[in-house]
């Protein structure tokens, strides 16, 4: 099965093919986010480096979210409107488990996490079992960072961070958790679209491809405040043909 | 740390602002405050004009941001009018602040979560008696802002 | 060789509506899917971008699939794929970009980049055959502008608004009026029950350019609107949608036909959400009829007046002759504006 598999969740920006679980091409850079100009040129790249045409593809994989939501939606729209004009499959992978499986060899929690400001991060937490395997021991959220350190303390293991935004509260985690906190190395911060692949080779493909979104994780602002004082009855549907 | 100022007209504004274009900055950002009709874009246009910009100010209500880039640094010309009660979450504010340019933002109390620590304030009133003179009120907050708002009492007194 | 058909698949995303059609030559509209999400936005009195941009990606292969089927044609049947690249909100327009670069990509189809104006301009190919010169009347929530055309796909802009943009006042003073979003059409109504009791200022209507001022009009209106609040005094809500309306209008039809009149134009197209108008459409009527004028005035078919990808197959049926495409690296371009004409005095 020939994978591609991308993911522009967050400022880095990484596209990988696979063949079955063999790695043919990955690309990943860290310059900027604007991903709606560089990320089909990288996936043409990759795909001729590894002698393959889009339609030769089976399976297309996208970090799901959470992330920047502008970012979260080129991926997805671009994974999606693949699958559909093509009629391969979707899978769609949680970006935080891709960083997540950057670790291998250890049973320690592993925390990945975003900045999603004002004292905020996208995070999830994940555990390899006794075979490897990535498992989830908490899931992603939108949480105060003060909830995520009060989490982990109740869970009381040595706990890896990853993610380059991990940096903004590294003196925090070391504060609480002192010896019990590690931080991955600078290769492991970043996102791998291979690790991304190799994820999604083994997850169900998606049912219905038109109904695929990201996992924003959060509400619009709007949203929330309408929700406070209304009920969504009597206004959907919100979106119709016409 | 600030000022007050008042105007009698639309062209008075405009010259007002214009005296703050020459002293603004790279990454600035100024916030107007006032209701609609308080001449928060009459202001704008000044600024443009103490910037060296030619072409029309227009009211950025329908793209949110309009660009200015021909001046003697690049004004971005913010508002946030329609994301009351809703918030600006992804709307990329953060990279304009950190930009080339200077960041004017109207309605900007509908994305307070999103804004600078520091910043200065143009806050415009009509006159209840006048609908022609406007009072402003100028502040600056933190250091920086309070400098920015003191050469431009002092620009204005000459 | 068996000549092919040219099939456009037009992409349109920029503000709340996602659609997609097919066209043939430029001239047919094969399909036309418009996926409005006006529902959603009325709970926050307008567009918020965030949620609108949300909502593109919900709709955006459905719309695809409906256009494709509705069309009854396949991928291989393609000539190319358009979409409106700007201007309009960057988050909505990512998503269309972005579907319109994958599927071009994934077929080998040339990518047609669209101005978002020349399609609403365009719109009105779908009436009669456009002839040049031309003079268009854009008038939207974003714009107000007279764009010459001396040939097909040539766009300068000769007038524009100095301020806020005729539909941008509707939706504003409609919220003074306490009317919820969009504005526009209850104004219009309103107004045919009322008088133009209030004389508000009609601005630069005798001025020496072809620009517009509608700020000044805002102003007016929110002033009288308030010194009765003061007073205690309720004013007719149809007669300030009347006076309001009858300024706006004073404005756009004279100034309009005054430039018509100056370059010898013989078609006008009014185009944009505010060309929906009735109270402009019949002026502008009565005015070419009273004054015997020799103006061809084609206004967009109601249904074309609004965001849609018809109207962008129908521009791009042009670049595409023109063979002006785009590379995978497209993006959205917000600020997206067509050059002023060289005797343009800002």
């Amino acid at each position: 099965m020939n994978i591609l598999a991308m993911d522009t969740s967050n400022r880095a920006l990484s596209v990988a093919v696979l063949s079955d679980d063999r790695i043919l091409a990955e690309k990943t850079t860290d310059v900027n986010k604007n991903h709606s100009t560089t990320l089909l040129p990288a996936i043409d790249q990759i795909l001729k480096d590894s002698h393959l045409t889009s339609d030769q593809i089976d399976r297309f994989v996208v970090a799901q979210g959470p992330g920047s939501y502008t970012g979260l939606r080129i991926g997805v729209t671009t994974a999606k409107t693949f699958a559909f004009t093509l009629h391969k499959e979707l899978v769609g992978v949680s970006s935080l488990a891709s960083l997540a499986g950057n670790i291998r060899h250890t049973n320690a929690l592993l925390v990945p996490l975003f900045d999603a400001r004002r004292d905020n991060v996208f995070t999830g937490v994940y555990q390899r079992d006794d075979h490897g395997q990535l498992t989830n021991v908490v899931s992603d959220k939108h949480v105060p960072v003060a909830a995520l350190i009060a989490q982990l303390k109740m869970l009381n293991e040595d706990i890896i961070f990853i993610g380059t935004d991990v940096a903004h509260f590294a003196e925090r985690f070391r504060a609480a958790f002192g010896q019990q906190a590690h931080f991955a190395d600078d290769e492991a911060n970043l996102p791998h679209a291979s690790e991304l692949g190799l994820l999604g080779a083994q997850k169900e493909a998606v049912k219905d491809i038109h109904a695929f979104i990201p996992h924003y994780l959060r509400r619009t602002q709007a949203e929330n405040d309408w929700l406070k004082t209304h009920s969504d009855k009597g206004h959907q549907p919100y979106v119709e043909e016409v | 740390m600030g000022f007050t100022k008042k105007l009698t007209n639309d062209q008075a504004t405009i010259a007002f602002g214009k005296e703050l274009g020459p002293l603004v900055q790279p990454g600035d950002v100024i916030l107007l405050d006032g209701d609609l009709g308080a001449g928060k874009t009459t202001f704008t246009k000044g600024l443009a004009q103490g910037l060296g910009i030619k072409r029309h100010i227009k009211s950025p209500t329908f793209t949110l941001i309009r660009e200015y880039q021909e001046g003697r640094i690049p004004l971005y010309h913010m508002d946030m009018y329609r994301l009351e009660q809703t918030g600006a979450a992804d709307l990329g504010l953060e990279e304009y602040f950190d930009g080339d340019g200077v960041s004017v933002i109207e309605w900007s109390q509908f994305v307070k979560d999103l804004l600078p620590d520091d910043y200065l304030m143009v806050h415009l009133e009509k006159d209840p008696d006048d609908d022609n003179r406007r009072m402003l009120t100028i502040e600056g907050k933190g250091p920086h802002y309070q400098k920015l708002a003191q050469e431009w009492e002092e620009a204005d007194g000459k | 060789m068996e000549s092919k058909r040219e099939l456009i698949l037009a992409f349109e995303s920029s503000c709340d509506e996602t659609s997609v059609a097919v066209i043939e030559d430029g001239t047919k509209i094969l399909s036309n899917i418009i996926a409005t999400q006006i529902n959603s936005h009325k709970r926050f009195g307008g567009v918020v971008p965030e949620v609108a941009s949300r909502h593109h990606v919900e709709y955006v292969t459905r719309c695809t699939e409906d256009a494709m089927k509705a069309a009854n044609v396949t991928y291989d049947d393609l000539t190319a794929v358009a979409v409106t690249y700007g201007p309009g909100l960057v988050g909505s327009l990512l998503i269309g970009v972005t579907a319109a670069k994958t599927i071009a990509y994934a077929h080998h189809l040339p990518l047609i980049p669209v101005n978002h104006m020349a399609g609403h301009i365009y719109a009105a190919r779908y009436v009669k055959p456009l002839e040049y010169p031309l003079l268009a009347l854009l008038v939207s929530g974003g714009h107000t502008e007279l764009v010459y055309m001396k040939a097909a796909g040539e766009f300068e802009i000769i007038g524009d608004t100095r301020d806020d943009a005729a539909g941008e006042a509707y939706d504003k003073i409609g919220r003074v009026l306490g009317i919820p979003y969009p504005a526009g059409k209850e104004v219009d109504r309103l107004a045919h029950l009322g008088h133009d009791t209030f004389n508000f200022p009609r601005a630069m209507i005798h001025e020496d350019n072809d620009d517009f001022s509608f700020s000044g009009l805002k102003s007016a209106f929110i002033n009288t609107v308030h010194h009765a609040d003061q007073i205690g005094e309720k004013l007719s809500r149809e007669d300030l949608a009347a006076s309001f309306q009858a300024a706006v209008i004073d404005v756009l039809v004279t100034k309009t036909i005054r430039v018509a009149k100056r370059l010898g134009i013989k078609q006008l197209v009014v185009a944009g959400g505010v060309a929906a108008n009735q109270g402009l459409r019949e002026r502008l009527a009565q005015v070419v009829k009273d004054e015997h004028l020799d103006l061809d005035v084609v206004f967009p078919p109601l249904r074309l007046c609004g965001d849609n990808g018809a109207m962008v197959g129908a521009a791009a049926h042009i670049e595409l002759q023109k063979k002006h495409f785009a590379g995978l690296d497209l993006n959205a371009d917000p600020s997206l504006e067509f050059a002023y004409a060289a005797t343009y005095q800002p």
